[in-house]
């Protein structure tokens, strides 16, 4: 286009320019020139003259220009070159790239000009080249990018498996936040949480009675000496006292705690060894025990409940409620709590529990309240009833000596009564002893004792009724 | 819509019928808008959201359109699998239109990389020291500009529990030293030039003749269907773009190996 707007010159003001001269300004005005014919065969190749970069390519002209193309740039090429020769002006510039005997490749950014000879096209060319330079250097860099993620992945895959297997319990805190930046299983079980509930934590929080700033601050002054005595805590969950041995260290521009825990056993240990055998005992019984805080929230418990309730893990089950694993959940919950504090002690207790998989097994449990040095809390001894039955088949059978004969009662019974009635009678003594021990446990709620006893509270007061309950305190 | 109450006072109906309409009209017309999967499995408006970001010449925030995809409802396996191949696909479609340049090719490209990286980093480690796992190596060959395709490879490899490690242009001697050292159960070639072949051809050679037991060998990429005879020319023992096909061989070849 002209500067006065028109796409044609004006007469007097076209330049004559003589053919000898011609091609030097085409090849100056792009950097190079390609005339093709209808074929697309090569007639001229024109480069510009004060760039030599491009070598000698005379031996373009005469050749189809497809045989100096990379495959990709065939197909754009015959694209374009079909609609210019159907006389669809061609808008947008073609980006080719060339290549030579497979030596080098480059790219050019084309225009498709027509200059009167019927069907040939003049395609000016810009030299992308410097630009694919740039796009090299940025294909390097992220080349150099992806290497150093998986040099990272490489090394962080070492960290993770050393992490997961040595015996310290370790936790990586920031100085500046407070919070839990990494932590291992061992640290995980010994704070009572999942490791990855505990990551983004606030670690001060996880301790009873210390202030974040006060933590890291005396943590920090234990860094500073040689001889610095660890930092002792209690851990809010589990009522354990711990000790926090720390080192600091700068990574990534902030500093960060490496705190390996360790459990106090200064008061653990008691003269005649009780504690050691208890400690044995805990771990290698085959019932269950828990503990718990008065609330009813899990502070420990052994492996043999970790098998009850299907927990894989410590942390699966700390700091859940125990109701989550009864069947009846806050109404056996209530009972055990209310007994052991109203009692000190529940001695049997039968109701039913559920694993990870809502599997039921029926289990009886004593419940004891303990305190030490004003720490309240709950423990518990739950035996699966299905395991203990075959047990006490045995002496059923054997011992007639020491318990009541039960077909010995039946004999008195039988034709005493008809069937009927003997099955009638029967299922009230049974009915009121069930419904009497749950208004007990209960203490008389009877709201809980329905729903212990899956029964509507109207059809509960109709039995409390029939079997002079009604009045009767819990 | 209005009605009086009884002391004669106009009052507003939370429920007033012209209200619930245009509301429902609203919602119908955002949902006749968003338009079914297409072919690919890709919904397109989605699609076109992802292809204007990464050739935005404005900054790009890998997480903020991580973020984005998310709130269309896209799990981080359909960005891996679907939408960041698809976006890949559609920029190379826009440069033979000539609708955008190589240099916004590249640059949309190593954003596609960027927001893989981040929606990798997102699936969940598997226990690192299980020596039962499938471990895989996928080499982008020397001199190959092209490794999105290896990026996606390698995120679905982690998926499916595989140990994954990514070889960018390193030469045939260190190739060799890895494949000694690191002795994976299969290994896969990137391709996406004719020239690559070459030089796959050159380490599927010497891995025969110096690895025992070799590993699976397959070559994926955009090259892998459509020129004939990849397979018998490099000497792979498949040639796919689906990783599951590699780690089915792979499983069936580490069995019968385990069972002689």
């Amino acid at each position: 286009m002209t500067s006065g707007g028109s796409t044609f010159w004006t007469s007097g003001s076209v330049p004559l320019i003589e053919p000898e001269f011609l091609s030097s300004i085409i090849g100056a005005a792009s950097d190079i020139a390609l005339v093709l014919a209808a074929s697309g065969t090569i007639l001229s190749v024109v480069l510009n003259q004060s760039d030599d970069t491009f070598g000698n390519l005379r031996h373009w002209e005469g050749r189809p220009v497809t045989d100096f193309l990379t495959s990709e740039s065939v197909v754009k090429f015959e694209e374009a070159h079909s609609a210019y020769l159907s006389g669809i002006e061609q808008t947008k510039p073609l980006e080719l790239n060339h290549r030579d005997n497979a030596a080098w490749q480059y790219p050019v950014r084309y225009t498709f000009h027509r200059f009167g000879q019927e069907d040939a096209v003049l395609l000016l060319g810009r030299d992308l080249r410097p630009i694919a330079e740039t796009q090299q250097q940025l294909v390097q860099a992220q080349i150099a990018l992806e290497q150093g993620y998986e040099a990272r992945r490489e090394f962080d895959a070492r960290f993770r498996v050393m992490l997961a297997n040595v015996e310290d319990a370790v936790v990586f805190v920031s100085t500046q936040s407070g919070r839990i930046e990494d932590v291992n299983e061992t640290a995980a079980t010994l704070l009572g949480m999942r490791s990855d509930a505990l990551i983004g934590a606030t670690f001060a929080k996880l301790f009873s009675e210390r202030a974040a700033s006060e933590l890291t601050e005396s943590l920090l002054n234990a860094t500073l000496s040689d001889d610095a005595q660890p930092v002792g805590v209690r851990v809010s969950r589990t009522r354990r006292d711990i000790e926090i041995k720390p080192v600091v260290f700068r990574a990534g521009g902030q500093r960060i705690l490496m705190c390996r825990l360790y459990v106090d056993r200064k008061g653990g240990v008691s003269p005649d060894g009780t504690a050691t055998s208890a400690a044995s005992l805990f771990k290698a019984t085959s019932d269950a025990v828990v503990f718990m805080d008065p609330k009813g929230a899990i502070l420990s418990v052994n492996d043999a409940m970790l098998d009850l309730v299907g927990g894989a893990h410590l942390s699966d089950v700390v700091g859940k409620s125990l109701s989550d694993y009864l069947a009846r959940g806050q109404i056996d919950l209530g009972v055990l709590l209310d007994n052991a504090e109203r009692a000190g002690q529940m001695r049997s207790y039968a109701t039913k529990m559920v694993n990870a998989l809502g599997a039921k097994s029926a289990v009886e449990m004593s419940a004891v309240r303990l305190e030490d040095e004003g720490n309240v809390s709950v423990g518990l001894i739950v035996r699966d009833v299905n395991r203990m039955e075959p047990v006490r088949a045995i002496p059923a059978s054997q011992g007639a000596q020491t318990l009541a004969d039960p077909s010995r009662s039946v004999m008195d019974l039988v034709g005493s009564a008809s069937l009927k009635e003997i099955v009638a009678e029967t299922t009230d003594v049974v009915e009121k002893m069930c419904i009497e021990t749950a208004v007990q446990l209960t203490r008389n709620n009877r709201v809980a004792a329905a729903e212990m006893l899956g029964l509507s509270r109207q059809s509960l007061y109709v039995k409390l009724r029939k079997y002079g309950l009604l009045h009767k305190g819990g | 819509m209005t009605r009086d109450d009884t002391n004669g006072m106009e009052r507003h109906d939370p429920f007033a019928r012209s209200d619930v309409d245009g509301l429902a009209s609203q919602v119908i017309s955002v949902l006749r808008d968003r338009q079914g999967p297409g072919t690919t499995g890709t919904r397109q408006f989605i699609l076109d959201y992802l292809v204007r970001v990464i050739i935005d010449p404005r900054q790009f925030d890998a997480m903020l359109v991580l973020d984005q995809l998310r709130g269309y409802r896209l799990t981080t396996d359909a960005i891996i699998d679907l939408y960041v191949p698809e976006a890949a696909q559609r920029l190379g479609e826009d440069w033979m239109r000539s609708d955008i340049d190589f240099a916004t090719v590249t640059i949309g490209a190593l954003r596609l990389q960027n927001l893989l990286s981040e929606a990798a980093a997102e699936i969940p480690q598997l226990p690192i020291y299980d020596a039962t796992r499938l471990s895989a190596l996928i080499i982008v060959p020397d001199g190959e500009q092209h490794f999105l395709g290896a990026s996606v490879a390698g995120a679905q490899l982690r998926r499916l529990g595989c140990d994954v490690k990514i070889s960018f242009c390193e030469t045939q001697d260190m190739l060799q030293d890895r494949l000694s050292y690191d002795a994976p159960d299969m290994v896969l070639f990137s391709c996406a030039r004719l020239a690559a072949l070459e030089t796959i051809t050159k380490t599927v050679k010497s891995l025969r003749s110096s690895v025992e037991p070799v590993p699976v060998l397959a070559l994926g990429g955009p090259l892998s269907g459509k020129a004939d005879g990849i397979r018998e020319k490099t000497g792979v023992d498949l040639v796919t773009n689906t990783v599951k096909e590699v780690v089915a061989v792979c499983t069936k070849r580490c069995k019968a190996l385990d069972g002689s």
